[in-house]
């Protein structure tokens, strides 16, 4: 190896260290120093990329959505901590913020089996439901096991796990259910045209305004068939919506 | 009490005026809610005509009769008082009208100027009135039409009133004016006005329809011409010694006919390109602008109502503002708009705009109420009308207990400083983990979650219903014990024909046909049991004797040496002897039968 070889891997390792030896700076504390500065604008494109690296808490949704929020951009809010709430939806800064949102864009929010199910993760749901479900498989086998017939002393107690493993499992399929009928995207542009058709000389039929949330049903080229507050009102170019678009 | 500095001879019209507050002294009480104001039955006149000029006074009918109004140019002359009393909804309102011929004696327009009046202890002020004087026309016909525009020549986005008068002596059956208006925009128009007129020695009467039109394109353009239907009615001599005739008068001819009236070419032309301001987006007129919002101080997100009031003259009913500048910190959303004429067209008057605006940053917030940049055709010249300076103070509203403001208070208190620009947030940051410490997501949202909700009810349905089942079988009913029997002849016969069969297999077929056919145990049957049956059934001698002589050949080899075993003989015989008993079975079984 010659000598400028040894140079030139002597520099690429160092390069490639540099970032260990300084320290990578955190996303989140620069986000929060840009926000801090009056740049939120910046501060959500950090939060943005620490979005998409991976699984992230309510604090960054709710830190997203307030930069996002303070640039101007209440319907990237909205969607922002529609998604704080999925991962704490007890968190009462999120549940206001998101309130107020809706109320601002004049919507309605989600399904009614997501507002009355809501306080509860479906995850939470489906943790309860499966442990009273082992509960009442391990009541039954003790009891039938130890408890004699039917209505011994081994099976007492058992109607109320019963009765307790029902309600969990309905609110699980209700969470679950709810979270499947509501609305799964935002409108982030200031009024996204409606039209009739997926095709550009489509009728317009009426225009959506931002923070409008939306579901969407179908989708073709650039257009997704979207429902609003329970009504299936017409085709939204894709790009105006932000979420789970089919 | 009148000022007479434009009038004139401001003496006499003190002395006029004490005199009309001597004879409003009986008011007393009634004072309160007194009007005064001078009206005029016509906008225009030709030289030479007459109009009526009243002096109404509301809130009395007691007023008695004033001296003659000093109009110069005018010659007036008093026709007297009239009363008018309107209830409306409950409320009464009564006035007084003191009425005067006005004619012009030049051909100056009539300007009765504003003045005050004292009325009890309050002092009231008429507004200035205009009566434009016009060129005197020669007709000859009996019905006439004219169309009236005021001005020569107009800028695009003008508007100005036009007249359409009808002089008629008698006519019935009128029609609204259809009036030509190409390159203009017809706008509001006012109920028709009948007034009386004398022109030279004759009686005339006079309708006038007033319209609002809005230059739209420049060039020599007409207003009119204006075309009225109308049923013409002429005298007839009279027939002499006719008592209805003397009675009702002469009879009169109808004839049905148009009138037409020529109208005016006016020079219409673009407003100056020299000086246009930007933004100016062709209103013409003369306004003036405010704004108020309600409330001031509120949550990032609560909205406000904006009220803009545009006061002024022109086009003022169709007038728009332009759009708000797009910014960050509003939502501006379009609200009710309203319009308070101040005239019957709608010329002048004031046009509110509601905006609601939604503040989305804290701070202090300006409004950016936009400008209306207009041309006066008056003076020529571009005129900005601003609202003046419109602030919000707006609350982070969106702030959730627990949170704090961004950074550090340097740098809190320097976001509140720009957000006092409308430009930086002060909003809530949170310094909780970034990210979440369970990798999988959306896990409780898998089918196998209902799988395993439904094992515990699927095992529980599954043992109960086993359970039932196996009960069921151990309880149901015993098969007849001959059907059993019958089924071990059958297999006893099997292993006797293929000669696997000892002494026992043999025994145990004959037994087991006995015990078929007497439907009993077969080891209780013996020789004597078969013997007694078949007697008891008369069974031919032949198998009587086959079976007596099996059972003796059984018990013969039952104790023979040989541990029980025999040869195909006896196996031969068992089956002959089987053979014997299943004929004799059938003939009893089809004897029976039969």
């Amino acid at each position: 190896m010659t000598r400028g070889w040894r140079h030139g891997l002597a520099w690429l390792l160092a390069w490639a260290a540099w970032p260990h030896v300084l320290g990578a700076p955190d996303p989140m504390q620069e986000a929060q120093k840009l926000f801090a500065v009056g740049r939120p604008a910046e501060a959500a494109v950090v939060l943005a990329k620490v979005v998409k690296s991976g699984p992230v808490g309510a604090d960054v949704w709710f830190n997203l959505g307030q930069a996002w929020s303070a640039s101007g951009e209440p319907g990237r809010a909205l969607w922002a901590w529609r998604q704080g709430l999925r991962e704490a939806p007890r968190d009462p800064g999120l549940r206001r913020s998101v309130a107020q949102a809706r109320q601002r864009a004049g919507g309605t929010g989600g399904h009614p089996l997501t507002q009355w199910l809501g306080w509860a993760r479906p995850e939470e749901w489906a943790a309860g439901t499966v442990a009273a479900s082992l509960a009442l498989a391990g009541w039954w086998v003790v009891g039938w096991k130890w408890g004699g017939k039917w209505g011994g002393k081994g099976l007492r107690g058992l109607g109320w796990v019963a009765g307790l493993q029902v309600f969990l499992a309905a609110g699980w399929l209700g969470a679950v259910m709810g979270l499947r009928w509501s609305p799964d995207a935002v409108v982030v542009v200031r009024e996204a045209p409606v039209a009739l058709a997926p095709v550009p000389e489509a009728k317009t039929v009426r225009t959506l305004l931002e923070g409008s949330e939306v579901r969407g049903l179908r989708r073709h080229g650039d257009w997704t068939e979207v429902e609003w507050e329970g009504q299936r009102v017409g085709w939204v170019r894709t790009g105006h919506l932000l979420g789970d678009t089919p | 009490m009148v000022s007479g500095t434009v009038l004139g001879g401001p003496w006499r019209w003190l002395a006029w005026w004490m005199a009309l507050a001597c004879l409003a002294g009986g008011l007393g009480g009634r004072a309160v809610g007194l009007g005064v104001r001078i009206e005029a039955d016509r906008e225009s006149v030709e030289v030479g005509e007459s109009f009526v000029l009243s002096l109404v006074i509301e809130g009395t009918q007691s007023a008695g009769q004033p001296g003659n109004l000093p109009i110069p140019g005018v010659r007036l002359r008093y026709l007297g008082p009239v009363s008018q009393m309107h209830s409306i909804n409950g409320q009464t309102t009564v006035q007084v009208a003191h009425r005067f011929l006005a004619t012009p004696e030049g051909t100056n327009d009539v300007v009765i100027p504003a003045f005050n009046v004292q009325l009890g202890n309050q002092t009231l002020a008429t507004k200035e009135v205009r009566v434009r004087v016009v060129p005197r026309e020669t007709h000859d016909e009996a019905v006439w039409l004219k169309v009236v525009v005021d001005r020569d020549a107009a800028v695009v986005g003008e508007t100005f009133p036009v007249e359409v008068q009808l002089y008629f002596q008698s006519v019935r059956d009128v029609s609204t004016p259809r009036l030509d208006l190409d390159g203009f925009v017809l706008g509001r128009a006012s109920e028709p006005r009948q007034a009386a007129t004398m022109r030279g020695n004759e009686q005339w009467s006079v309708v006038t329809w007033r319209f609002a039109v809005t230059a739209s394109k420049p060039g020599d353009i007409r207003v009119g011409p204006a075309e009225v239907d109308l049923t013409l009615l002429t005298a007839t001599p009279g027939r002499p010694g006719n008592v209805f005739d003397d009675f009702f008068g002469p009879p009169r001819n109808a004839k049905r006919l148009t009138v037409k009236g020529e109208g005016k070419v006016l020079k219409v032309t673009q407003p100056p390109m020299a000086g246009r301001p930007p933004g100016y987006a062709g209103v013409v007129g003369q306004y003036r602008m405010s704004a108020t919002v309600h409330p001031t101080r509120v949550n990032v997100g609560d909205p406000v109502t904006v009220r803009v009031s545009v006061e002024g003259q022109g086009g003022i009913e169709r007038m728009e503002l332009p759009p708000w500048p797009e910014t960050a910190s509003l939502r501006v959303y379009p609200g009710t708009n309203g319009f308070a004429p101040a005239d019957a067209l709608g010329l002048s008057g004031t046009r509110t705009l509601e905006y609601v605006v939604v503040p989305e940053r804290a701070g202090k917030v300006r409004l950016p109420v936009p400008s209306l940049v207009s041309f006066d055709p008056v003076t020529r010249t571009y005129k900005t009308a601003t609202a003046g300076e419109l602030v919000l103070d707006v609350l982070a509203g969106a702030v959730a207990s627990g949170e704090t403001a961004a950074g550090s208070p340097d740098a809190t208190k320097g976001a509140t400083n720009r957000a006092a620009g409308g430009e930086s947030p002060a909003a809530a940051w949170r310094s909780g983990p970034g990210f979440r410490a369970s990798g999988s997501r959306r896990w409780g949202v898998g089918s196998w979650v209902g799988l395993v909700a439904l094992t515990p009810w699927v095992a529980w349905a599954g043992v109960a219903a086993g359970r039932g089942l196996h009960r069921r079988w151990k309880s149901r009913p015993a098969p007849p014990a001959r059907d059993g029997w019958r089924r071990d002849m059958q297999r006893s016969r099997a292993r006797v024909e293929a000669g696997e069969s000892d002494l026992f297999t043999c025994s145990e077929l004959m037994r087991a046909w006995w015990g078929w056919w007497l439907d009993r145990e077969p080891g209780t049957v013996t020789a004597e049991v078969a013997m007694r049956e078949l007697e008891a059934r008369n069974a031919d001698e032949s198998t009587r004797g086959a079976v007596a002589g099996w059972f003796e050949a059984w018990e013969t080899l039952r104790y023979a040496p040989g541990g029980g075993a025999v040869g195909s003989g006896f196996r031969s015989e068992t089956l002959r002897v089987v053979g014997l008993l299943d004929d004799w079975a059938r003939r009893e079984e089809e004897g029976g039968a039969s």
